[in-house]
């Protein structure tokens, strides 16, 4: 389990993570999303104990990571910007991660490779940006890790690409126990990636929840009745949002599904239908419960 | 879980990573030194051929000096460690690379640690391989090379590479840029050195009583890399024997690379991975180098000041404001210009202004220090009852203590502790501090001979001076020395028998250890008085003018060592040895008799093909049982020149008469000289008395 206790890092005056807690369960694929300059790669970089803090604890399993080569084992990091040594081709950057990785499989690693279609000899110069990243990913993932940390992991990834890196991450969550942090500005490209999200923002994290638990707890009905009303109507229902158009209401309501749908029907309304949301639409009723102006934060 | 300081594993990886220039190194190293070896051997060979295998040209071209075997690693000790630093520390300057090996499962220590052995090895590898290349090379090749040199060489050139590595990663570890790596490595490398040496340069300038050694342990030939280049543009006077075979300063140089390593690996474990890419780690650090970089042209000021002692006078501040306000210009212009370029901030470079004011105090601090200093010698001059001992050394002021000769090396271990030397000493020190406070120069005083003295006082306090000796004060201090038998020991003993003997002109071993011994048996027999003087080497007896008696015919120079000190003798060949003095004569006259022979008679007048050429006639001399009367002069010189050809020809003529008696040195006699495409040749030759006169009246002649 990887647990953050009120860690705070600086650069000079500038306050990237403030305070900061959160506990990322084992065997989980945990998403952190945040506008640019929220910190997430800092929040990353914490953890792989790239940075010390200047406050507070991270810890993995109960150890402290900074300067622990015994827990910094069980972890690989993917960075958002991709470091290889100069002229080097898969071939060799894998001798790299053989020297400073006890654990580096080079079967998995050749396996890897060829399931991706990359040629190992070939100067990495000559890659693309997306083609550089998979190479980083296959480096990172044959070094069977028990924690993997990605930064932006799908950034310049292709549709297929994209989908087979996260079959890759699946498969090692699934069959290894191995747990996945995830950071992206975009909620689209977590949204069917992730166990668990968290928003950070301005150097905190702000919300956190179980995706799937996001997903079911809130949905929207669009109710219409023959007579006036308005949203006394609806107490007995957690209605977040009403909306109401004409005769037609929006409700945005957070609790179960089908006693909710009961309860609306004995109303007797002639229109009655339950929509899904969307992470983004999740995470916008949610803020402002919370009073953020979620659309503010461009994510 | 124990956090291991070095992993086998990635010092593989860096030997990996610094395959290519390793490589690069190691092949232009190799070649470097081989190919010397061959044209050395190739050019010997020529000589062989051309001049004989016995000659002088060839003998001269067998000897291999220590300079010469590996010339190649000079520059490559000091390009080899910055490009391999460079390359295998490179993630310090960019944060993708910094953040990927900080996140490794090694330490900060451990990869340090370990990159840092990958270095070393690949270092000795180069400076090993060079070595020994050279030295095959001339061992097979019939050279005459000392075997010696190999330890010597291999230990100087990596313990000058080590430290050039460790001053790279000392700047490496502070520093997140390019740049500032290589502007911070010159300083760490050069800055301490140059401020130390330049201040003992001024004091030493000022008051030349300051041995040039002065400082013991920051005396700049201890530092092996910044020793080679400042003999260059500092005129060191220390010869290659010195730079290359000096077990203290591979000590020194060794250490301090160690320490140097330990910081920089202190300052790379609490280093921020976050610096990359950054100048300086800390705004607090960025002024300390932008300070740091000015000072080398700021502390001349201070340094040009203090120089003179006449710093009081308007004339010296007319004269030198215009070189001071420049260098203060230049120093404020490095100042900004530093900030600038590190930061590429011109906001950064304003705001740096009020920081200048530390420049300007260090200065100050280091001129009132310097001036303190200087302060301090002349107030040295303590009396006979304050001093508990010295010890004395004839000194040569052109060349340091480490060019020491024998029997100095043996004078420094003897102490005088009597009141007649304690007082001599006292006497000409304070005389010398009189001198020189009244703002005299020791310079063209009379004061001719130096000595070099270690005072102990009875407080503790230690000094050495150079004191400046007259002809009185000169024979006080002698006289009351030579009532000690230790001293007179040292200055009449002769060096063990096994080590290097060279003597003029002449190049074949077994002659000169023939020669030696001669000379060894012959000096057992001198008075205590004419050992004495061959060591001070008073050979030349000036009755007061130009017409002087020549007391020796050549001489031997020795090296050797005594523990870790160097010393280089030399023995003149005085007359007083007459079968030593014969011998040498008659080697070589065989060496060179028809050379000479052949040479006087093509000579014809034809003296604008020879570089040189000169005949010395001796009349009177220590030997001389009958100089002949009319001979005004006990020896005179005729050299060639345009106006003196024919004289010259009447006088190879009247020798060539003559030319195949056996010279007795009893007797006046003729050395003749000739130097003929870059060869030399001596010929000692006798001389009836009629001759003798002939020759004298042409000299005459000549100078009407």
């Amino acid at each position: 389990m990887i647990k953050t206790e009120k860690a705070t890092k600086k650069f000079g005056s500038f306050t990237a993570l403030n305070e900061l807690s959160c506990t990322i369960p084992d065997g989980c694929i945990y998403g952190l999303v945040g506008s640019n300059g929220a910190g997430k790669s800092t929040f990353l970089r914490l953890v792989t104990g790239i940075y010390k803090p200047e406050s507070g604890k991270i810890t993995i399993d109960d150890k402290p990571v900074y300067e622990n080569p015994e827990v910094k084992k069980r972890f690989v990091f993917v960075p958002d910007e991709l470091y290889f040594l100069p002229q080097a081709s898969m071939q060799r950057m894998a001798r790299l991660y053989e020297h400073t990785y006890a654990s580096f499989n080079i079967e998995r690693f050749q396996n890897l490779t060829k399931t991706f279609g990359l040629d190992p000899k070939v100067n990495l110069n000559g890659f693309s940006k997306g083609m550089k990243r998979q190479a980083a990913t296959i480096l990172a993932l044959s070094t069977m890790p028990d924690y993997i940390f990605f930064d932006e992991t799908f950034d310049g990834l292709d549709p297929v690409m994209r989908n087979l890196v996260k079959n890759v991450i699946y498969s090692d969550v699934c069959e290894r126990k191995a747990t996945a942090v995830i950071t992206s500005h975009s909620l689209r490209e977590l949204e069917d990636t992730c166990d668990q999200l968290a928003l950070l923002h301005k150097g905190g994290i702000i919300f956190e929840s179980d995706i799937e638990n996001l997903k079911t707890s809130l949905f929207k009905v669009q109710v219409a009745f023959d007579k006036e009303y308005d949203k006394e109507l609806f107490k007995g229902i957690d209605v977040m949002n009403f909306v109401k158009k004409g005769s037609v209401a929006n409700l945005i309501v957070r609790g179960n599904r089908e006693k909710t749908i009961t309860l609306l029907q004995q109303m007797n309304p002639i229109v009655l239908d339950v929509l899904p949301l969307t992470l983004e639409e999740v995470f916008i009723y949610e803020m402002d419960a919370l009073g953020y102006a979620f659309k503010d934060m461009i994510i | 879980m124990k956090k291991k300081f070095f992993d086998k594993s990635l010092m593989v990886e860096g030997l990996s990573q610094l395959k290519l220039p390793g490589f690069i190194f190691l092949i232009i190293s190799v070649l470097g030194s081989a190919l010397p070896a061959i044209f050395g051997w190739i050019n010997y060979h020529s000589a062989c051929v051309r001049e004989g295998f016995g000659s002088l040209a060839a003998q001269e071209a067998k000897i291999v000096y220590i300079s010469g075997v590996t010339p190649i690693l000079l520059p490559i000790i000091y390009l080899a460690p910055f490009v391999f630093c460079l390359t295998l520390f490179s993630f310090l300057n960019k944060r993708k690379g910094s953040d990927f090996y900080h996140s490794l499962s090694a330490t900060r220590v451990n990869i340090f640690l370990s990159f840092t052995v990958s270095t070393f090895i690949w270092i000795a590898i180069i400076v090993l391989s060079s070595v020994l290349t050279a030295s095959f090379i001339y061992a097979i090749s019939g050279m005459t090379f000392n075997p010696v040199f190999i330890p010597y060489l291999i230990f100087t050139f990596f313990a000058a590479a080590i430290l050039v590595t460790a001053c790279m990663l000392f700047a490496m570890s502070i520093t997140g840029t390019t740049l500032t790596n290589i502007i911070m490595f010159g300083m760490i490398l050069f800055l301490p050195r140059f401020i130390t040496t330049l201040s003992v340069q001024n004091m030493v300038n000022s008051y030349p009583i300051i041995s040039p050694d002065a400082g013991g342990i920051i005396n700049v030939q201890n530092n092996i890399p910044v020793s080679f280049i400042f003999r260059n543009f500092l005129g060191y006077q220390f010869s290659n024997i010195q730079l290359y075979t000096s077990i203290s300063a591979i000590i020194y140089t060794l250490i301090l690379a160690i320490i140097y390593i330990a910081i920089a690996c202190l300052l790379f474990n609490h280093r921020k991975s976050e610096l990359a890419g950054s100048g300086a780690p800390s705004r607090v650090l960025q002024h300390i180098f932008r300070c740091i970089v000015t000072l080398p042209l700021a502390l001349l000021i201070p340094l040009l000041i203090t120089n003179s002692n006449y710093n009081n006078s308007s004339s010296f501040w007319r004269s030198n404001m215009p070189t001071i306000i420049t260098i203060a210009i230049i120093s404020i212009f490095i100042y900004f210009l530093y900030e600038l370029l590190t930061t590429k901030s011109a906001k950064n470079m304003i705001r740096s202004a009020p920081v200048l004011i530390v420049v300007v105090a260090i200065c100050a601090v280091f001129g009132l220090s310097l001036n303190y200093a200087k302060n301090s010698v002349l107030n040295f001059s303590p009396s006979s009852s304050e001093i508990e001992s010295i010890s004395v050394v004839q000194y040569d002021y052109n060349y340091s203590s480490r060019n020491i000769n024998y029997s100095g090396l043996l004078q420094k271990d003897v102490q005088f502790n009597d009141d007649t030397t304690k007082n001599s000493v006292s006497k000409i020190l304070s005389d010398n501090v009189s001198r020189l406070k009244s703002g005299t120069s020791l310079y063209n005083s009379g004061r001719a001979t130096n000595y070099k003295v270690g005072i102990k006082l009875k407080n503790g306090k230690y000094a050495e001076r150079i004191l400046y000796a007259d002809d009185n004060q000169s024979s006080d201090i002698q006289n009351s020395m030579k009532a000690s038998s230790k001293y007179l020991n040292a200055i009449t003993q002769l060096p063990p028998e096994e080590n290097n003997v060279n003597v003029s002109y002449l190049s074949d071993q077994v002659s000169i250890k023939k020669l030696w011994d001669t000379f060894k048996s012959e000096y057992t027999t001198l008075s205590e008085n004419d050992k004495e003087s061959i060591y001070s080497y008073t050979y030349r007896y000036y009755n007061g003018s130009d017409n002087y008696k020549e007391i020796s015919i050549a001489s031997f120079t020795v090296n050797g060592n005594i523990g870790i000190d160097n010393y280089t003798q030399e023995y003149p060949i005085t007359l007083k040895m007459p079968k030593t003095a014969a011998m040498y004569a008659e080697m070589l006259n065989a060496k060179n008799k028809s050379a000479v022979k052949a040479l006087m008679t093509a000579y014809n007048g034809k003296g604008n093909s020879y570089s040189s050429v000169g005949i010395t006639l001796y009349n009177d001399t220590e030997l001389s049982e009958k100089p002949v009367p009319d001979i005004e002069l006990a020896n005179f010189n005729m050299y060639d020149s345009n106006n003196s050809h024919d004289n010259i020809t009447r006088c190879f003529n009247i020798l060539l008469s003559q030319f195949d008696d056996q010279v007795d040195l009893t007797k006046p006699y003729v050395a003749v000289y000739f130097n003929v495409n870059e060869k030399s040749y001596s010929y000692y030759q006798a001389l009836s008395n009629d001759n003798a006169k002939a020759i004298y009246d042409l000299n005459l002649k000549r100078n009407m």
